[in-house]
């Protein structure tokens, strides 16, 4: 049976002046994507291109000038509970313990104590963060932090998980480590997915389908799909070939990119 | 070999042991000095200040005269906090509300204090009253801005984590803006209290 599309969008133009209002930069040109029920995808592309942009366009933190996006066939007007977030510095409320962060979207709506118990107590199974929810972000290292920020997007079982570069802070030799961990992470929340990162090796490692970005306009010049198992091992030729034809596209992007504002 | 940037342990690196040692190196110049000097009217001695602050502290009178200057002072300051701390989150919030109200507060901060002295004494008459009003004026304005900036300074992604999980703009103001603002509130306060206490006199 065809996957539903859960995220559609459709001719999305967003457009920067700067402080004078004369000069404007087109970010995103015409853009249109669809996102398939439990689909990973990656946004991929160099500085500039509006992959961060679209994703908070999506996300409703941002208006488009033009164009629409669906959501199970619904218009979004601003953000909601139905896409969760994850921000990259996590964005996690620094006075609120890991249970509270974690809870929050569940207090709003007010859900009883028994379901905010067993939801809780399965998140922090699926994310071994036991024993630490009365902790304060603060107590927490980098990976326990981007933990409770995928938790705290899922708790209340979103249609679509957006997320930001949500490794782009962390350094070379603790990145794939965590690149890991989100992937389990990920993988056990079964959820529709949506990533920017500008990270070859992440998206190839993680996303069943890559969209590649350029900076003329924000235009999706490759849409690739993996046909890879799961997990991936880094190593083998499929995998090599793919991260190979990708960074091929990345640096025709950043051509475009050079000619479009050289 | 790794260079370990945790504190030294011990009273070394507490603050609180150098401070005792500035204390006893003042005292020790001032009993010096003041033994030194014959002019007693220029620079009383050591050792007749501390007869005479272990005086005032058993004497009835100078405590009663300090509870009514304290109440004066935690008076007006609650006056300046529930006055300033709102005002200042709405301005923080809001635009528009920043833009509409700036001028205002803007100049009559300007103002020096004294200036209000006969208008406070008109409409409060003698007593109490001016003081506390003055100290309460003088404090909002601290409150005020204080609240304002530590608004401001919230990140922005803390308002698009809320709004993403489905927060109202009043669950955003309740989980957001009050903690966030919480430790600069608490600035604004302590620094009101202390200008409260300087125009007390």
């Amino acid at each position: 049976m065809e996957k539903r599309d859960i995220l559609r969008i459709e001719q999305i133009r967003k457009v920067y002046a700067d402080k004078s209002q004369i000069n404007e930069h087109v970010v995103l040109g015409d853009i249109n994507l669809r996102v398939k029920e439990k689909e990973m995808v990656c946004l991929v592309g160099p500085s500039g291109c509006g992959k961060t942009t679209l994703l908070t366009i999506v996300a409703g933190f941002l208006q488009a000038e033009r164009g629409n996006i669906y959501i199970n066939d619904m218009p979004i007007h601003g953000p909601g509970p139905d896409r969760g977030f994850v921000f990259q510095g996590y964005a996690l409320f620094p006075w609120m313990t890991v249970e509270e962060n974690i809870l929050y979207a569940l207090k709003l709506r007010h859900a009883g104590k028994e379901e905010k118990q067993n939801r809780l107590a399965q998140l922090l199974k699926m994310s071994h963060l036991s024993g630490n929810e009365k902790k304060y972000p603060k107590e927490l290292s980098g990976g326990m932090k981007q933990r409770v920020a995928v938790m705290r997007a899922i708790a209340a079982a979103p249609e679509l998980l957006l997320l930001d570069e949500p490794l782009a802070a962390i350094d070379f030799q603790m990145r794939q480590l965590m690149q890991e961990e989100l992937y389990t992470l990920l993988m056990s929340a079964n959820t529709t997915t949506i990533m920017v990162t500008h990270d070859v090796d992440e998206a190839v490692y993680m996303a069943d389908r890559v969209i590649v970005m350029s900076p003329r306009e924000g235009e999706i010049i490759a849409d690739y799909h993996l046909d890879m198992a799961r997990p991936r091992n880094r190593h083998s030729p499929k995998y090599l070939h793919h991260k190979e034809q990708l960074t091929l596209y990345l640096s025709e992007s950043f051509n475009i990119g050079m000619e479009h504002t050289g | 070999m790794a260079v370990s940037r945790d504190k030294i342990p011990g009273p070394v690196s507490d603050g609180r042991a150098y401070s005792l040692i500035i204390l006893l190196g003042a005292c020790l110049i001032w009993y010096v000095a003041g033994n030194r000097t014959t002019n007693h009217m220029v620079l009383p001695t050591f050792q007749s200040v501390v007869c005479a602050f272990f005086e005032a502290l058993t004497s009835k009178e100078i405590l009663l005269n300090l509870a009514i200057t304290m109440r004066r002072v935690l008076l007006g300051f609650s006056y300046a906090f529930c006055i300033g701390a709102p005002i200042g989150l709405l301005m923080g919030y809001s635009n528009a509300a920043n833009k509409a109200l700036s001028p205002f507060i803007n100049s009559a901060r300007q103002v020096p204090v004294m200036a209000w002295v006969p208008l406070a004494i008109i409409w409060f008459g003698l007593g109490d009253g001016p003081t506390v009003f003055l100290i309460a004026f003088t404090g909002v304005f601290t409150m005020i801005i204080n609240t304002i900036n530590a608004v401001q300074d919230i990140d922005r992604n803390y308002y698009h984590a809320a709004r993403s999980l489905g927060a109202t703009r009043w669950q955003v103001i309740r989980d957001v803006v009050l903690p966030g603002s919480f430790p600069g509130i608490f600035t604004g306060g302590r620094l009101a209290i202390g200008l409260g206490w300087m125009s007390v006199i």
